[in-house]
């Protein structure tokens, strides 16, 4: 089959690698037929993400069609069409019990589960395309998936409905929603979102949902900032003006009531703590660009919540911890627990209450995928979010929405 | 040299997580001041009666401590059941290397199953033969941990995780 396989930086190939198989009784094998680019995934483009190992196949956003079914799974049948969640969950150990499937015990494979559990006290949990760390499991920019825990994960979408609408119920609408839901949302809330990428305009959409009164986004690509506004938020614009200075002003000087890290690691910023973060990184001095973070402690109201989906992997330096404790922040984070918001979701899909397919701004080929991820790192402003099509011809033009 | 601990006297740990422990304070065969002790607890989501029908077979004695005593076979392995939750094993005397160890289960709180504790003493080994261990990953420590985190799949899941992909044949 093709699949986009990494080689080291900047350096993905679309290339010809075995077909996967049926290895463990639960398993699955699904035909992909759409899969989006992530912004993570540029983590490891940009190889700010440790244990990569050349020929990973990538991607975790990814649906299709049922193809295979492994003898111990009950759930799937052959030619079901399902959305697969990033995380790979068992639904038996006490994690998934406790509906926290992003910290599933038994997904990451016992010889790689060392190494996330020398770095961050305990094992991760196993997730699809995402380096060794996470299990190295081959990912879902490809033409097949080998989907373990197939009776647990993957949600079957009726047909009638498109893979568009659909698609990011894997992985980006779900910690958007989950983003919000880790606000605690009061009557009368403010939230201000640093990042108006798909997981920010998503939490943007969430947080307004969820009974926010008003959302503030902040970002500097003037077309994300228009989707944010389309959306229903008022603008923030860093390149512009002082941020923390147009929270107060623009919050009543209390400051907004929760605030959303939709950044991660590869914070940009131009003021002096953000270059020292870029230099500091460069030379492997630290590892987390943490610029939007520090903003956002510092801007958060006395007594407010902090919910950070944005993917952090190391160590920061110079973190604001006299802030958080001084003022009496809760910070809620983590990786998507998607299984537990997934059923939730479609059924507001499909009850045409939320739309997920405004941020697509580019459909193409398997084929083309090198040149999406160039595309998605280099014009941030054109470019929000390309989904993949496995079997689209390369003589499709790549569409905007 | 600090001195060893024989108890933990002022908390609650573990010896096995003690900075110095005195092996020969841990009830196993241990013999010699400088014996190694590890130890690693995980809850496995299962009664404890399924879980002691596992452990109390030799054969799956040996699995749980992977390949962290490579030398060791079923046939020179003693395993001695303590109870109806409790296995104690010990190498051969005069056999090499000298090791001997425990599988503790006991019910977890809150009905989370059953807490399973897997001790190990073993014979000293130098601080190269350590460096070179963990370097091919050949460590007591790093394989126990290994094997019971397997255990725990299996026993919670039906299945051992693992991320080969497999193999077919290409499809149309």
């Amino acid at each position: 089959m093709r699949a986009l396989t990494w080689h080291g930086k900047h350096d993905v190939r679309v290339e010809t690698v075995p077909d996967p198989g049926i290895v463990n009784p639960r398993d699955a094998i699904i035909r992909i037929t759409s899969t989006a680019i992530c912004g993570s995934d540029l983590h490891l483009y940009d190889h700010y993400i440790p244990t990569m190992k050349a020929g990973d196949v990538l991607g975790h956003e990814f649906m299709g069609e049922v193809v295979e079914v492994g003898r111990g799974n009950r759930k799937l049948k052959v030619g079901d069409r399902v959305v697969v969640p990033f995380v790979i969950a068992c639904g038996q150990c006490f994690f998934c019990q406790k509906q926290q499937y992003a910290a599933c015990d038994n997904s990451n494979p016992a010889e790689k589960a060392d190494l996330s559990e020398l770095t961050y006290g305990y094992a991760m949990t196993g997730a699809f395309g995402y380096a060794h760390l996470t299990g190295g499991y081959a990912g879902g920019q490809a033409e097949y998936a080998r989907v373990p825990f197939s009776d647990v994960g993957p949600i079957v979408v009726p047909d009638g409905i498109d893979d568009d609408r659909v698609l990011f119920l894997s992985d980006i609408l779900p910690t958007g929603w989950m983003a919000a839901v880790n606000c605690d949302i009061e009557p009368g809330d403010c939230i201000a979102v640093w990042g108006c990428g798909p997981v920010g305009l998503f939490a943007i959409q969430s947080a307004l949902h969820l009974g926010a009164r008003r959302v503030i986004a902040i970002d500097h690509h003037p077309h994300r900032l228009d989707l944010a506004k389309g959306l229903g938020a008022d603008v923030v614009n860093f390149e512009e003006v002082k941020v923390r200075e147009a929270l107060v002003e623009m919050t009543g000087g209390i400051g907004p009531d929760a605030c959303i890290d939709a950044v991660g690691l590869e914070s940009h910023g131009f003021t002096f703590d953000a270059r020292l973060d870029h230099a500091k990184a460069a030379v492997k001095l630290a590892t987390d660009r943490v610029h939007a973070l520090r903003q956002v402690l510092l801007a958060c109201r006395k007594g407010g919540r902090v919910s950070i989906p944005g993917v952090y992997g190391g160590m920061a330096d110079k973190f604001p911890l006299g802030a958080l404790m001084e003022k009496g922040l809760t910070i809620k984070s983590g990786q998507t627990h998607v299984q537990r918001y997934t059923k939730e979701l479609l059924d507001l899909i499909q009850q045409g209450r939320l739309d997920t397919t405004f941020l697509i701004s580019h459909r193409m080929p398997l084929e083309d995928a090198a040149k999406g991820y160039a595309m998605f790192l280099e014009h941030q402003n054109e470019v929000t979010k390309v989904v993949l099509k496995p079997g689209l011809s390369t003589d499709s033009t790549a569409t905007r929405h | 040299m600090s001195e060893r601990l024989t108890t933990t006297t002022h908390g609650d740990a573990p010896l096995s997580a003690a900075h110095h422990p005195d092996a020969r304070a841990s009830a196993l065969w241990a013999t010699e001041e400088d014996d190694e002790l590890i130890g690693r607890t995980m809850t496995i989501n299962r009664p404890l009666a399924d879980l002691f029908a596992f452990v109390r077979e030799p054969a799956n004695v040996l699995l749980l401590l992977g390949d962290a005593l490579e030398d060791l076979r079923g046939e020179s392995l003693t395993v001695d059941e303590e109870g109806s939750s409790a296995v104690v094993w010990h190498t051969a005397p005069g056999e090499e290397p000298r090791a001997s160890g425990r599988i503790e289960l006991r019910p977890a709180p809150a009905g989370r199953g059953t807490e399973v504790t897997v001790t190990v003493a073993t014979e000293a080994r130098g601080a190269i033969a350590r460096m070179i261990g963990k370097l091919r990953q050949d460590d007591p420590r790093l394989q126990s941990r290994r094997a019971l985190r397997r255990f725990k799949q299996l026993m919670e899941t039906g299945e051992i995780a693992t991320s080969e992909p497999g193999a077919a044949a290409p499809r149309a």
